[in-house]
């Protein structure tokens, strides 16, 4: 999952690369943060709007604020780890910038893409009898893609 | 495309992992170019042919069919 957010590849070397993760560390500080609020919201919610909102609902926030907060703390520690020998440093920034590694990612998302879109086709059909809310879901989803990728082939067209 | 990495590499004695250090790519990445299952991008062609103080048209070996 890491692969779908690198943004190493500008790193020549192990010097920018180190720059590139103490940046990473700190975005990892700020989600750390939302992950609180989010947590807090969820445990807030539970107690102030007991009745207004399930304990399910108020313990899902909850949940994904404690998630995306100890995964925070779990990435800082993995680039702290990263940043602390220059072969590890060598290994992981050749892992990002390596052109065969980038073509690699390249292929998996669209293969990933194509698969989540008939996984969504697959989806609407069986959904349609059981709930046609997931019919109305599954499409908004379709067309958020579709949308987004013809937006960004435009915009990465004229970019390069 | 056909390479002459192989032969190039063995002639001088370096390893593979030794010619992805001096190319700043990963050993992997050596051992596909070799095995003909990745194709070198221009400006790695060219650290390539630097290396071994060679011509990018040496050591690649572009096919006219492909």
């Amino acid at each position: 999952m890491r692969g779908l957010f690198c943004d190493g590849i500008k790193a020549k070397n192990n010097e920018e690369y180190r720059v590139l993760l103490k940046k990473r560390q700190k975005r990892m500080w700020g989600l750390f943060a939302v992950g609180l609020l989010t947590a807090a919201l969820g445990a807030l919610l539970g107690t102030l709007m007991r009745g207004q909102i399930t304990e399910r609902q108020a313990g899902f926030i909850l949940g994904v604020g404690t998630g995306l907060s100890l995964g925070s703390v779990i990435e800082i520690w993995i680039l702290q780890r990263k940043m602390g020998s220059e072969e590890r440093l060598k290994k992981e920034r050749l892992r990002e910038v390596d052109e065969r590694e980038i073509e690699v990612r390249s292929r998996a998302l669209q293969a990933t893409a194509k698969l989540l879109l008939a996984f969504i086709y697959v989806l609407m059909i069986i959904g349609c009898l059981f709930d046609e809310e997931i019919v109305g879901v599954c499409i908004l989803l379709a067309g958020i893609f579709m949308l987004s990728f013809q937006l960004f082939q435009k915009y990465y067209g004229k970019k390069l | 495309m056909r390479n002459r990495i192989q032969e190039l590499r063995k002639s001088l004695k370096v390893t593979q992992n030794e010619l992805a250090d001096a190319v700043d790519v990963s050993r992997q990445t050596i051992i596909s170019l070799e095995n003909g299952r990745y194709n070198a991008s221009l400006a790695l062609a060219h650290k390539i042919a630097k290396f071994f103080g060679k011509q990018i048209e040496e050591i690649f070996i572009f096919d006219e069919e492909e």
